[in-house]
């Protein structure tokens, strides 16, 4: 190949004509070079966009939030720290070709799944990470921050087909934890555990392979009150072509963000029926559960606290849903009533008592919002402006939305107050939300996936300290979980002398564009073509974060997803720093499942109540097995914790209540 | 008639101006802030704006892919807005190009 300029290639274009009268017609259309870029010597064999690299922002935020500090009343003297490198995982997450070398929006850019068990019964809580064009990942867990990657004897790499979601539960009730994985199209995946951690795939005989979707996240619920989970699968909408890319996975489609437009493109998420021997009925049509909107993520969530879980789905292009169980298995849609105004870009969904008055809350992370514009990091916090929101047409709803993230508020009696504003958990880019006690204080914290890759800016991860139930408090800087050690990473490689001297960054673009790019090369600051081997970088984030405490030393720990790296595993150093009072309370259920998903703990302590509800949720398009973790404060035990189980009965534990103790409560 | 224009177009003042969208492969967005103007569109969804421009001016007009990422603030064309003595002109330098 020469070295010679090379002429700019056109691809696509928008037209737009002018109808004056109905007489004349004016066209846009894209104008010639003037000239071709001129080529240089090979020099630019690095391309790191300049905001990518120098976030100038990040050291203002954080001296910024490092001066409030003194404001927040929450305790937050401590650290994480990322034992990445120590602990033993290597796990990379590699991403769709769509979202690199042939970029486009698309929603394979919503991430992948990482979910807790305790797959082998050892005590100690394992780490399975979902990929997407590479084998999923499956660490045990070996104590002090280390692990063993266990993924080939566990025999759930997959490795076959772009996975996405992730749900452990014991769905046999013998005991140990069971995963289904979610896929794109080919078909998703239930493995029984032997309780050893190693599984068996049942897809076939339970029946669970689905309907060849693009799938998401999974909910595992007992909806009937039977003592067996069943399980909502969200079905997102068809995304991508009929065609493949070398690494095996289907081409998105160029406008696959107006997949809600296109009504032969939108796909029925299913809800099964656990019939008992591992076995799932498909009941979607009978139950009425028919949920055909743009939905990455569900979690259940008794929003009447009528002792029958229902369902709230996230909408990502359009309203949020709430299927409301009306018993004999049978579901109503009634979001618009319960929630007329609901973000339009939902993602992820968190239930939990943020203001400690005993009734369960709703928190939604809003991503698509925040790309309705370039999101600018002053921005971050606000909620976008109506003015410049997507057009009517496109959000093909009635325009009642929350214009970013919503913490719905239970005031009881089904009315929900939305006080994301107030309470201070407007976001940026949001992904997967999680909450748990960071500071073992007694009040539920947040931490949210969040950031952008290839070909946007950096923005961190975030994490808000409850400040007793008033309102949360920015805290990833004060706590050192941003900015993170590096911002950039490689992102994917060019050959600009062979297979690749097309691609526009060979071409010389400074940054990516879109073929609909009516400005001149010199408008767009293209510079000279580059040449021989290029490495493009890209912003490091974040898609999904689960908390829970890896080391065993009484603090949560948050371990996150990545795409196009290796997991952050934030170790906190809370324990470390004096005495942590806390419980953990795991669940064996009997008549109910054995899981005890939906069970609501209530834990007495310090003259206050927490409620949590046991529903595995942690992250975003996950579903785990793990204790429940209440921070004392500064009482150095409870004084009583109350379980109403799923079937309604209440059972109230007095005893053995110290701190540090795990107790077990059987049903 | 029809012609074919570049980054800018004319439309004379007072007349009913019809916009017509189109994309062939992305989500394209398009705007005319100054005239509270925006809207979308992609593959088989095009779309038409209709409005009256009243006075007399050049306005941005601001075009990219829907789904916010970045870009830089120069404007991407311009709808200029002139009497029709001068919206004539313009349309048959238009027309000779086309046709050449």
């Amino acid at each position: 190949m020469s070295r010679s300029a090379r002429p700019y290639k056109v691809t696509g274009l928008i037209a737009v004509a002018v109808v004056v009268g109905l007489a004349s017609v004016a066209v846009f259309r894209r104008q010639p070079l003037a000239s071709a870029p001129v080529a240089v010597p090979s020099s630019t064999n690095v391309y790191v966009p300049a905001d990518v690299a120098r976030p100038d922002w990040v050291a203002g935020r954080r001296s910024a939030q490092l001066a409030s500090a003194t404001s927040i009343s929450a305790p937050h003297n401590f650290q994480f720290a990322d034992g990445v490198d120590a602990s033993g995982i290597t796990t990379r997450l590699v991403n769709s070709m769509d979202l690199g070398k042939y970029y486009k929006a698309t929603h394979y850019d919503h991430g992948t799944a990482v979910a807790v068990a305790d797959v082998d019964g050892d005590g100690a809580l394992d780490l399975f990470f979902v990929n997407q064009a590479a084998p999923n990942a499956l660490y045990r867990n070996l104590g002090g921050g280390r692990f063993e990657d266990i993924t080939a004897r566990a025999g759930v790499a997959v490795g076959d087909r772009a996975c996405v979601g992730a749900s452990f539960a014991d769905i046999d009730n013998d005991g140990d934890a069971d995963l289904f994985v979610t896929a794109v199209r080919e078909g998703n995946l239930l493995f029984l555990n032997d309780g050893h951690g190693t599984f068996t795939n049942v897809t076939a005989n339970a029946g669970v392979g689905g309907t060849g979707g693009h799938s998401s996240g999974s909910v595992f619920f007992d909806y009937d009150g039977d003592g067996l989970l069943d399980l909502f699968v969200t079905n997102v909408g068809k995304y991508t072509q009929e065609e493949r890319y070398p690494d095996g996975l289907w081409r998105s489609f160029g406008d696959a963000f107006a997949g809600h437009l296109h009504a032969e493109r939108s796909e029925v998420s299913i809800l099964y029926h656990n019939v008992g021997g591992a076995r799932f009925a498909t009941v979607t049509t009978p139950s009425g559960l028919v949920h055909s909107a743009w939905s990455g993520d569900a979690t259940a969530f008794d929003y009447d606290a009528d002792g029958r879980p229902d369902l709230y789905v996230p909408s990502m292009q359009g309203h949020d849903e709430l299927w409301q169980n009306r018993g004999a298995g049978r579901f109503e849609k009634i979001g618009r009533k319960i929630f007329p105004a609901t973000p339009w870009g939902a993602m992820g969904v968190k239930v939990l008592d943020w203001n400690g008055d005993g009734r369960l809350d709703l928190f939604v992370t809003d991503m698509h919002t925040d790309m309705a514009t370039n999101l600018l990091p002053e921005e971050e916090k606000k909620k976008h402006d109506p003015a410049t929101m997507f057009p009517p047409r496109f959000l093909a709803t009635d325009g009642n939305h929350v214009l970013g993230n919503a913490l719905f508020t239970n005031r009881g009696g089904g009315k929900f107050e939305e006080l994301s504003d107030a309470a201070n958990v407007e976001t940026g880019w949001p992904w997967g939300p999680s909450a748990g006690d960071l500071n073992a204080d007694g009040w539920p914290d947040l931490v949210i996936g969040a950031g952008m890759n290839y070909p946007f800016r950096y923005a961190g991860n975030n994490v808000l300290l409850n400040d007793g139930g008033k309102r949360f408090a920015d805290a990833e800087f004060i706590l050192g979980v941003e900015p993170r050690r590096d911002v950039t990473q490689p992102w994917f490689e060019l050959d600009c002398d062979g297979s690749d001297v097309m691609q526009d960054i060979c071409q010389g673009e400074i940054r990516p564009h879109m073929t609909n790019d009516l400005r001149s090369p010199s408008e767009r600051g293209q510079v000279a073509a580059r040449h021989g081997h290029v490495t493009v970088w890209a912003a490091r984030a974040s898609r999904s974060a689960v908390i829970a405490d890896f080391d065993n030393d009484g603090d949560l720990d948050v371990v996150t997803n990545n795409y196009g790296g290796v997991p952050q595993v934030l170790m906190s150093d809370l324990a470390s720093r004096g005495p942590v009072h806390f419980l953990t309370v795991q669940l064996v259920g009997q008549r109910s499942n054995r899981d005890a998903i939906g069970a609501v703990v209530t834990v007495q302590a310090g003259g206050r109540a927490q409620v949590q509800v046991n529903d595995g949720k942690s992250g975003y398009l996950a579903q785990s097995v793990m204790p429940l973790y209440f921070g004392l404060g500064s009482a150095t035990q409870a004084d009583s914790i109350k379980v109403t189980w799923p079937t309604g009965r209440e059972q109230v534990v007095r005893e053995s209540l110290q701190s540090g103790n795990r107790v077990v409560i059987r049903e | 008639m029809q012609v074919a224009t570049g980054r800018e177009v004319h439309v004379p003042i007072g007349a009913d101006v019809t916009l017509r969208l189109a994309s062939r492969t992305y989500i394209a967005d398009f705007a005319l802030p100054q005239l509270g103007l925006r809207d979308f569109a992609a593959p088989d969804l095009p779309s038409e704006l209709h409005f009256r421009a009243d006075r007399e001016g050049r306005y941005d007009v601001r075009g990219d892919e829907l789904c916010g990422r970045p870009h830089t603030d120069k404007t991407r064309g311009w709808l200029v807005v002139e009497d029709a003595a001068a919206y004539r002109v313009w349309m048959h330098e238009r027309a000779r190009e086309t046709n050449q």
